[in-house]
């Protein structure tokens, strides 16, 4: 598998951290992914592409069994360890997937990873990772950027996130470059990323033999209804950056 | 919160400063620069220090998303001993009895720059370098030096900034078999295994027994008694109020919530303590104190030192005990390898280190380890042999 694009985190550990304050993440895509993911007591859990390891240690201090963080960048994962080593005892981190791994975990949860897939193959190789991590009937759950994210530059800005496709007249082609921008309070970080259409992101997850696939949009959970979220929430909800796709292990190889 | 402006992408260039204590920083961003070997440069090592001995300037390099390395400073000591530079330097020429600055933690035996890993980590490392030496100039030091640094860290620190390499030490660490004490015994000699076999014997011949604990349920005071008495054993200039204090540092810091303590007891006397921290996979002994008026000939130090903590290791899944840098024969005997320490120094006035010398220096210091140590010896040794050695 292609890491290409991981080495590009290895300085921004702590302003992605500092996202999971920012209120597009906070109040929506949080408590959305664990809403999504339901109740994790006792279940084998494998956060791949796992950064600073954020949701690793809420998946542990919320009872799973076994997790495991696995992230190719070494700036990232020296975050998530020493962190974790003092507010999440027990969980390992690896920056290699050991034969050891695979087909043990009842859930993988990969969020906003595939979209450091730089090619088809690319694609192709990471799904086939993610879901060859899981037992029969395991649950994968990824957040890919969203096939219909709004291409205007400013458009996420004002959540601190700003998202430019290369060819600006053509943003939604397979394989596309985005460059993702995070920034706040003058501290600032980007990455190269890239666009997958749904049906490319439904081809390589299924041939990697995932079934039962499902899309669900982010919402903010905590509020009934799209008008009762904070109104600096609403712009975000309605073009959300990045969404969940759900599916789960074939019993059969394919 | 702010989430604007977006600057332009020509913002990489890193920008440096000085701080006047540790807790200007942020802990997790610090700890995020410091690898699993690391310990003495973590965040709450260092606070821990902060607290007992005082504040210390800080070094830090930013790039547009944070910090990139950072280190804090110090002056070395100033009487003859581990920390004297002159003592370090010896067998090298140079301008050693004038004031350098130190980088590290106070009275570190293990050092590394936190850094930034990846592709700027080099420059990350030079920018550290140069704010140091202008931070030295400034104040009239005539260059800064780096101690105890693994070979191949003082080596890559030394390459970004222009400085020389000097081997001074050398540290024992034992790789930790996953089977603990009995995975270590069974690939020793018969000759040592049946050592190991009579000192574990004999110290429970003695009615001594093993607890383990953590440094928080320690009662300071007796704690930094027994630490006190093997320290003024072997020279130690420091009083049982200094190392007290340095616990109750370590408390208000948070690191002792790293501590393992492993008591020697006879009834319920305690008889001699070793405190260890633990560390990504890694178990670090840093104290060891014993109640010398008992005349007890038991092996406390081999058992609490090097037995238990092997078992204890493997079973909190730890790989690697790191056991400083004195007494290393007996450390040698009982399986531990020898890593080299080596010292980055570097001069305002570039002409007062001859590199070549240095160069021999190490090739010199390696000769006599292979000597003494032969089959004992890290990789890293290696890599000094393969450092030209320039003739003369
Ligand atoms: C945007 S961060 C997300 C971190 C974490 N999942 C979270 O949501 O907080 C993306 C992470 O994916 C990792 N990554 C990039 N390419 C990868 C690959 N090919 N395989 C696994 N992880 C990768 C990066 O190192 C980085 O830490």
């Amino acid at each position: 598998m292609s890491k290409n694009n991981a080495g590009q985190f290895n300085e921004l550990a702590t302003l992605y951290e500092d996202t999971a304050h920012w209120p597009f993440r906070k109040e929506i895509e949080i408590p959305s992914v664990l809403q999504a993911i339901g109740d994790v007591e006792g279940l084998s859990v494998l956060d791949f592409g796992c950064g600073t390891g954020m949701y690793s240690r809420w998946l542990k201090q919320r009872g799973a069994g076994r997790v495991v963080g696995y992230d190719p960048t070494k700036g990232m994962l020296n975050y998530a360890r020493r962190r974790a080593e003092k507010e999440s005892p027990g969980i390992s981190f690896v920056t290699r997937l050991s034969p050891d791994l695979i087909g043990q975990f009842d859930l993988v949860l990969a969020v906003h990873v595939l979209q450091y897939a730089s090619s088809g193959p690319e694609l192709q190789d990471m799904c086939a990772d993610m879901v060859g991590l899981l037992r029969p009937d395991g649950r994968l759950l990824t957040l890919p950027i969203h096939p219909s994210y709004d291409p205007r530059r400013s458009y996420y800005e004002r959540y601190g996130l700003r998202l430019s496709a290369d060819d600006l007249q053509k943003p939604y082609v397979d394989g596309g470059g985005v460059r993702i921008r995070l920034c706040k309070n003058g501290k600032q970080g980007s990455v190269f990323a890239a666009y997958w259409s749904a049906a490319s992101l439904e081809r390589a997850l299924g041939q990697a033999g995932l079934r039962s696939l499902k899309w669900r949009e982010l919402d903010a959970p905590e509020c009934a209804a799209l008008g009762q979220a904070p109104k600096e929430l609403h712009a975000y909800l309605q073009k959300p950056h990045s969404i969940i796709i759900e599916g789960v292990r074939a019993r059969d190889p394919q | 919160m702010k989430f604007f402006p977006f600057r332009s992408d020509a913002s990489h260039a890193f920008c440096s400063g000085v701080s006047q204590k540790l807790s200007d920083m942020d802990e997790h961003e610090w700890d995020a620069l410091v690898s699993d070997d690391n310990f003495y440069n973590s965040y709450r090592w260092l606070r821990g220090l902060e607290h007992s001995l005082g504040a210390t300037d800080v070094l830090s390099v930013h790039g547009s998303a944070g910090l990139v390395a950072a280190c804090t400073l110090w002056e070395g000591d100033q009487s003859p001993g581990m920390f004297f530079l002159q003592d370090c330097m010896a067998g090298v020429r140079g301008p050693w009895q004038e004031g350098f600055l130190w980088l590290g933690g106070r009275r570190n035996t293990h050092n590394e720059i936190p850094c930034i890993q990846g592709r700027r980590r080099h420059q990350a490392l030079a920018e550290l370098g140069r704010c140091a030496l202008e931070y030295a100039q400034q104040r009239g030091y005539a260059g800064f030096v780096m101690p105890y640094m693994p070979y191949q860290a003082a080596v890559e620190f030394a390459d970004a900034i222009g400085g020389a390499v000097v081997l001074h030490s050398a540290q024992a660490s034992l790789e930790v078999p996953d089977t603990g004490l009995a995975g270590m015994m069974a690939s020793w000699r018969a000759h040592d295994r049946n050592q190991t076999k009579s000192e574990i014997a004999a110290f429970r011949r003695m009615g001594s027994r093993v607890e383990w604990g953590v440094p928080d349920e320690l009662d300071d005071s007796v704690a930094a008694d027994l630490i006190t008495q093997n320290r003024s054993r072997y020279g130690g200039m420091q009083d049982r109020e200094w190392v007290q204090g340095i616990l109750a540092g370590q408390r208000k810091s948070g690191v002792s919530y790293f501590g393992a303590a492993a008591v020697s007891k006879r009834d319920e006397d305690m008889t001699a303590l070793a405190i260890f921290y633990r560390f990504g996979a890694t178990l670090h002994l840093r104290y060891f104190g014993a109640n010398y008026s008992l005349d007890l000939n038991d092996y406390r130090y081999f058992v609490l030192c090097y037995y238990e903590p092997l078992n204890y290791a493997a079973a909190n899944g730890l790989t690697k005990l790191r056991l400083s840098t004195s007494a290393l024969r007996a450390k040698v005997n009982r399986g531990a390898k020898i890593e080299p320490q080596a010292l980055v120094v570097k001069c305002a006035d570039e002409q007062q280190i001859c590199h070549s010398e240095a160069k021999r220096h190490n090739h010199r210091m390696l000769r006599e380890y292979q000597d003494k140590f032969p089959g004992h010896l890290s990789r890293d040794w290696e890599l000094v042999g393969s450092q030209q050695n320039p003739t003369n």
